[in-house]
């Protein structure tokens, strides 16, 4: 690629980014049914998820599989706090994500030395003890029946004001994510994930990389649950579950590994599938793992990827 | 010293020792990798480390920057003790190095991938992608905005060559450089490295299996066969020397 095509690219993808963004604005009024508002409402917790785990997955390259796990932990810490202690709203969800933040902190620190296998069965492992304590520990939980939670704007009879919490949540996450990977911070994630040995061997210290990365990845991820739990009202163990965690690794795949715009792309479309696909019960989820299949096999660079060179560019066309 | 004192007498005895590696050895299970082995090197020099494959030369680099512990001896550089401190302390004290099996930083395009080497002695990403300019310039790389999964083998070893100059080290370990390169790109490589020295003030070990890419830079020989030490002197003097030619007879004769 030269430089004026690069160029080119970079101002065309800038652009769509912006239109995106627009048409996400405006959208309420476009589609003035609350349920496809509040359908888009979910999709931008699920793109927070999804662009938070790609953090980890798509550019310092660990999976983690405690992802949700870690958005439950922001859900239940802030809900219990409340209704127990009587905080703020606000106050509950900050504790969430400083309590889905000290567990990370607390895998990482345990695993991330380990090579990236071990990492994976580590957060596997926490993710399945934290479920099993949840269902089990009743008196305090309501085991699988769910705590009620707050609703954070209180009993209003829209979901519009919930969309835009969301976008604006998913707004400010995604401009931190890209100042912090297009930052020198950023760029030694990267390099970690390419290479770890090499990383060291330059001076980067990549234990403390991989920390930090764990930990601006989860903190996001539980802060979200959190939110989640007073968008919907309800706080179950089903926020961890394994759907759900492999509903977020698709929409990153699909979506494109490696790319900001990608999973956030990939959350929505799937988002939108898999309410559209609802009547197929179970089997949506069969559509799904068949997706990513294809995408794996033929688009490698997920749906961004082949935008970017399909359609930004016109290669190929 | 004994041994050393009639070779010292050519050189300014009065040069700071930038490392010195003091009896060490590394053993995996029966395999003495690296044996008793003690070097020197001193401010400005290029040592040419030569030894036959299998000698324990990749074994020392990784034990001297922090990826290996040794099972004895000591590693002191700059005066100071560094045995068994981690590779990025070993990195940020000055000491760089290169893989013999390269690592690149596949994703990142190749100016990114040099200013991660400039990155921990920069004030910022700014600064650091200025250095990594200049460096992309003095190694005569074409594309810098290219992706390092796309390079050819020569163009692979010098990115891992300047992201490691990029971190302004004092001395730099560069291993096996020359190895999956053809004869031009050899003469090629041998240039670059002159080039560098000219334009940095450091000290370095060129590890080669064999001789030709050692032999014109290397103000100093050191040769090393089943971990040991076996001879040391000028370029001329190790292509002659009988204990040399009598450790590479095993494999192919290209000393
Ligand atoms: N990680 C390791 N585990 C076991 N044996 C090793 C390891 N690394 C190197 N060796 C052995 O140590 C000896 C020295 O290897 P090496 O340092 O790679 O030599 P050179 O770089 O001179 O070719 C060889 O016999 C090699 O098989
Ligand atoms: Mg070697």
């Amino acid at each position: 690629m030269d430089i004026d095509v690069r160029a080119l690219l970079s101002r065309r993808i800038n652009i769509a980014i912006i239109a995106g963004a627009v048409l996400l604005l405006l959208l309420p009024l476009i589609l003035r049914h609350e349920y496809w508002i509040y359908v888009f409402t979910i999709g931008y917790y699920y793109a927070i998820l999804a662009l938070t785990w790609n953090i980890m997955a798509g550019y310092l390259r660990r999976v983690s599989f405690a992802h949700m796990a870690l958005a439950a932990i922001g859900a239940y810490t802030s809900t219990l706090t409340i209704i127990n202690f009587k905080i703020p709203l606000v106050l509950g969800m900050f504790l969430g994500m400083v309590v889905g933040a000290l567990s990370s902190l607390f895998i990482g620190y345990l695993s991330l030395r380990l090579r990236g296998v071990y990492f994976t069965l580590s957060t596997l492992a926490f993710a399945e003890i934290f479920r099993i304590v949840v269902t089990v520990e009743y008196q305090y939980t309501r085991g699988s029946l769910g705590l009620e939670a707050p609703k954070l704007l209180g009993n209003i009879l829209t979901y519009v004001p919930y969309y835009y919490v969301a976008l604006a949540f998913l707004g400010a996450v995604t401009i931190l994510t890209h100042l912090m990977l297009n930052s020198g911070l950023g760029l030694r994630v990267k390099a970690v994930g390419d290479s770890e040995e090499a990383a060291e061997a330059l001076g980067i210290n990549s234990a403390r990389i991989k920390v930090f990365t764990f930990l601006y990845s989860s903190a996001i991820a539980s802060l979200a649950g959190a939110f989640y739990g007073h968008l919907i009202g309800l706080v179950s163990p089903e926020i961890c579950g394994f759907e759900q965690l492999a509903l977020v690794i698709a929409m990153s795949v699909v979506g494109g590994l490696g790319t900001i715009p990608g999973p956030i792309i990939g959350a929505l479309l799937i988002e939108l599938l898999a309410e559209y696909l609802r009547g197929f019960g179970i089997y949506r989820y069969l559509i799904l793992a068949a997706l990513i299949i294809v995408t794996i096999r033929f688009f490698r660079q997920g749906i961004f990827g082949w935008v970017k060179k399909r359609v930004l560019l016109g290669v190929g066309m | 010293m004994g041994q050393e004192e009639g070779f010292i007498g050519c050189w300014d005895v009065s040069r700071e020792k930038v490392l010195e590696i003091q009896d060490l050895s590394k053993h995996f299970g029966g395999v003495k990798a690296v044996d008793n082995f003690s070097m020197e090197v001193f401010n400005g020099e290029i040592v040419g480390l030569i030894g036959p494959n299998g000698a324990g030369k990749t074994t020392l680099i990784n034990v001297v920057t922090g990826f290996l512990t040794p099972d004895k001896g000591r590693v002191v550089f700059l005066g100071e003790d560094v045995t068994g401190l981690p590779p990025h302390k070993i990195n940020s004290r000055g000491m760089a190095r290169t893989f013999q099996l390269i690592k690149p930083f596949a994703n990142l395009r190749v100016l990114d991938a040099i200013a991660v080497g400039a990155l921990s002695k920069s004030r910022g990403k700014k600064e650091a992608y200025e250095k990594a300019t200049e460096i992309v310039r003095l190694l005569g790389l074409k594309d810098p905005y290219r992706v390092c999964s796309t390079l050819t083998i020569v163009e692979e070893k010098l990115v891992e060559l300047g992201r490691a100059l990029a971190t302004r080290p004092k001395l730099l370990l560069i291993d096996e450089l020359a190895a999956g390169l053809r004869p031009h790109e050899i003469v090629d490589m041998r240039k670059i490295i002159t080039a560098i020295r000219k334009e940095y003030d450091m000290s370095m070990v060129v590890v080669e299996h064999v001789m030709p890419l050692v032999m014109g830079i290397s103000d100093r020989v050191v040769v090393m066969s089943s971990g040991a030490k076996i001879a040391e002197g000028t370029p001329e003097e190790i292509a002659k020397d009988p204990k040399v030619i009598a450790a590479y007879l095993g494999e192919r004769r290209r000393v």
